[in-house]
């Protein structure tokens, strides 16, 4: 395993540019990504921009075409769509939704058809706000991992379109209170949102930022004060990041699937860090063509951040939904990984205080893990990045994890 | 609410080449203080000759080059991969520290044997104990043994009196105890000093560990105090002898023998406490704390399942 050694405090910038990558000259759609997915076309097919095609085994969820053009390939994994450049679209009348008409069901509704997805397993947003108590709407804007801004870039420029779903969603699911989580020091962007902000029940909160504030719990904890042993749900709490509001008003707006997203490509090793738009299903190659390494031998590329990002395979890694930061990382050296020296680090760091040291060593002595409640981790990575062994204590946990849920 | 490591901050710089380097510099700093108060000083004073004045270094030299020849062999023949040349190097240093000056060359070589192989790589993730601990301690037991079967020729006298022999406290003033180089161990060094490389080291070890063990001792020789009735001097002279401070810090925190959890680190480090308090009865407090690591790093899975237990119980918000 390879890792990245930062100097502390490393200064990396991010400038506000963002390049736009509409053409891709192929798409491809995973038909196994999360869960199986049963396709609606096939080979020689002609395919319009937003028209559905491939639909979820079970439950019917969509993927669309981000592009128009004929199909190049169908087979159980895969759908590839050459692009013919034209955008071509069914409906090419662009109608503008009011917001606050919609019901309840409706805004379900419309999410779900329109796919808007934003877990791997579940369609959080759909089933979210489906549910009947709606208490809190949290809006988080905090990084997601070390040198990612996405979230705050999207909440200073979109301030518009989020605002208006905002207000909406107020009216619509009586929410008690919306709370905006934006990260300490952004008073420019304080100062905007609050002069643009007419109802109480709106808040801007200012968090000092914590690695693991990306996950739910642990973010409530830090804004409320509270822990809850059930689901937030049950609580009546929504949680979404700034891209996911961003792609629920595009649904409800113009009742259009999500064809694109935003992408920052951050790390010590682009020439030129920046924010990408690209069309969903653009190969991730195509879109590292536009921009460039500063040396091409000893870069680790990373989707996600540093800490819980995951090393990819750039020839064959197409850009989805989900995938928020691309992060270029030079490699100071391969780091062999050695034995466990009970430092103890590991427990250190764990936010939610496990013992990944002692699961390790349970792990290898085939011994019943019951007693590490191993259930609790919230996959945060920490335990791999702060061991001084290089051991990747993360994924074995995580392979555990999934026997027992 | 745990101390979470800040997004901005994060970095993976903590590695373990990092925490020996911390460890040699502060070893080093040791040694070099011992060598320039009972070695440089008294020679140009003329009170030692220049073979007196090399013998401690010498001792260290032999004990690390022994130590990485028992590594090498250990490699080529037993191959476990779990041992690295950075321990080696701090067992050979410890050794060289914790065995008298004179100590004569063959029991050298036993306390060398015992530390890599017993200790190190009889090691399999049971914590048997703390591996330069188990080749003093071995090598103390094959003097007594010896002593007992009257093999006098072999010289061992003044060596188990080092280890046996309690230095009377009434006759050591407690600036000479503070100041260190009190007897024939370059780990008798200054109590001042181990106290300052606490506090550069505290990051980087088990920190729990000796501040708990001291805590309790210190409790326990004040109980005790008040029905035996010593002057309080004596209780900061106790603590001060006899490596105490030394071996809590360099022995008692050594990371593979002792428990990963907070809460198991605390208990081992208080029955450190009070097996060394009991010991003090029974044998000098340098062999007593020998002694206690050593059990107390037996226990070790227990103490860790407490703490893991107790941290998630009643420690976890979640």
């Amino acid at each position: 395993m390879k890792k990245i050694k930062l100097e502390e405090n490393e200064n990396i910038e991010c400038s506000n540019k963002v390049i736009l990558l509409d053409n891709p000259t192929y798409v491809i759609f995973s038909l196994k990504a999360d869960g199986i997915y049963l396709p609606s076309i096939k080979k020689g097919d002609y395919v319009y921009q937003e028209e559905k095609i491939a639909i979820r085994k079970g439950n019917h969820f969509p993927i669309f075409s981000s592009v128009s053009g004929i199909v190049e390939m169908v087979d159980s994994n895969k759908i590839v769509i050459r692009n013919d450049f034209k955008n071509r679209v069914r409906e090419h009348n662009i109608i503008e939704y009011s917001l606050n008409s919609y019901t309840k069901l409706e805004i379900s509704n419309i999410l779900f058809q329109l796919g808007i997805i934003n877990s791997l397993d579940k369609n959080e947003p759909y089933e979210m706000l489906g549910k009947v108590v709606n208490k809190t709407l949290i809006i988080n804007a905090l990084q997601q991992d070390a040198y990612i801004y996405l979230q705050t870039f999207l909440l200073k420029i979109e301030r518009k379109e989020l605002l208006e779903l905002i207000e909406a969603f107020l009216e619509i699911y009586n929410f008690e209170e919306i709370l905006i989580v934006v990260p300490k020091n952004q008073e420019l962007l304080l100062e905007e949102w609050k002069s643009c902000i007419r109802d109480s029940k709106i808040k801007m909160v200012e968090m000092e930022e914590y690695y693991s504030l990306s996950n739910a719990k642990e973010l409530i904890r830090a804004i409320k004060k509270v822990t809850y042993a059930n689901g937030l749900i049950e609580n009546g709490i929504t949680i979404f990041n700034v891209s996911t509001m961003l792609a629920i008003y595009g649904a409800l707006k113009y009742r259009r699937p999500q064809i694109k997203t935003m992408i920052q490509f951050t790390g010590n090793m682009w020439k030129n860090n920046c924010y990408m738009e690209v069309r969903i299903g653009t190969s991730l190659q195509e879109a590292i063509e536009q921009l460039s390494y500063k040396r091409a031998t000893d870069v680790l590329l990373l989707k996600g951040g540093i800490v819980s990002g995951k090393v990819i395979n750039i020839n064959n890694y197409i850009i989805d939904a989900k995938a928020l930061a691309f992060t270029a990382w030079k490699v100071t050296k391969e780091i062999k990984q050695d034995s466990c020296i009970r430092c103890g680090k590991c427990s250190k760091a764990c936010p939610v205080n496990l013992h990944p040291a002692l699961i390790m060593d349970a792990i290898s002595k085939k011994r019943n893990l019951s007693r590490f409640e191993i259930q609790r981790c919230i996959d945060c990575g920490l335990c791999n990045y702060v061991c001084p062994s290089n051991i990747d204590i993360y994924k074995n946990i995580k392979r555990e994890k999934e026997k027992i849920i | 609410m745990k101390q979470y490591i800040k997004t901005k901050n994060i970095c993976n710089y903590n590695q373990k080449d990092q925490t020996y380097q911390m460890f040699m510099k502060v070893l080093l700093i040791m040694i070099l203080y011992r060598i320039m108060k009972t070695g440089i000083f008294p020679f140009v004073l003329g009170e030692i000759t220049i073979l007196e004045l090399l013998l401690p270094i010498l001792l260290i030299i032999v004990c690390i080059l022994l130590c990485y020849g028992g590594y090498y062999i250990g490699e080529k023949y037993l191959a476990k991969n779990q041992y690295k040349e950075e321990e080696c190097l701090i067992d050979g240093i410890l050794l060289g520290l914790l065995l008298p000056i004179k100590t004569p060359f063959w029991i050298i070589l036993i306390a060398v044997f015992l530390t890599i192989f017993i200790g190190r790589y009889f090691y399999d993730g049971v914590p048997i104990g703390m591996p330069s601990l188990i080749g003093i301690l071995g090598s103390i037991s094959l003097c007594i043994w010896l002593q007992i079967c009257h093999l006098d020729s072999l010289n061992i006298n003044s060596i188990l009196l080092e280890f046996t022999q309690e230095y009377p406290l009434n006759q050591i003033s407690i600036a000479s105890i503070y100041l260190g180089g009190i007897g024939e161990r370059i780990s008798k060094t200054s109590p001042i000093l181990c106290i300052l490389a606490f506090l550069y080291l505290r990051k980087n070890i088990k920190w729990r560990i000796p501040i708990y063990f001291i805590g309790t001792y210190l409790t326990l020789l004040v109980f005790s105090n008040y029905f035996i009735s010593n002057s309080w001097i004596d209780i900061f002279k106790s603590i001060g002898v006899g490596n105490i401070l030394f071996l809590s810090l360099f022995c008692g925190t050594d990371m593979r023998t002792t428990p990963v959890t907070n809460a198991g680190q605390i208990v081992f480090a208080v029955f450190l406490g009070i097996f060394t308090y009991i010991g003090t009865f029974f044998f000098t407090s340098y062999l007593a704390i020998i002694l206690s690591i050593l059990i107390s790093n037996l226990f070790t899975p227990l103490y860790d399942y407490f703490g893991n237990y107790y941290e998630l119980k009643y420690c976890s918000e979640y």
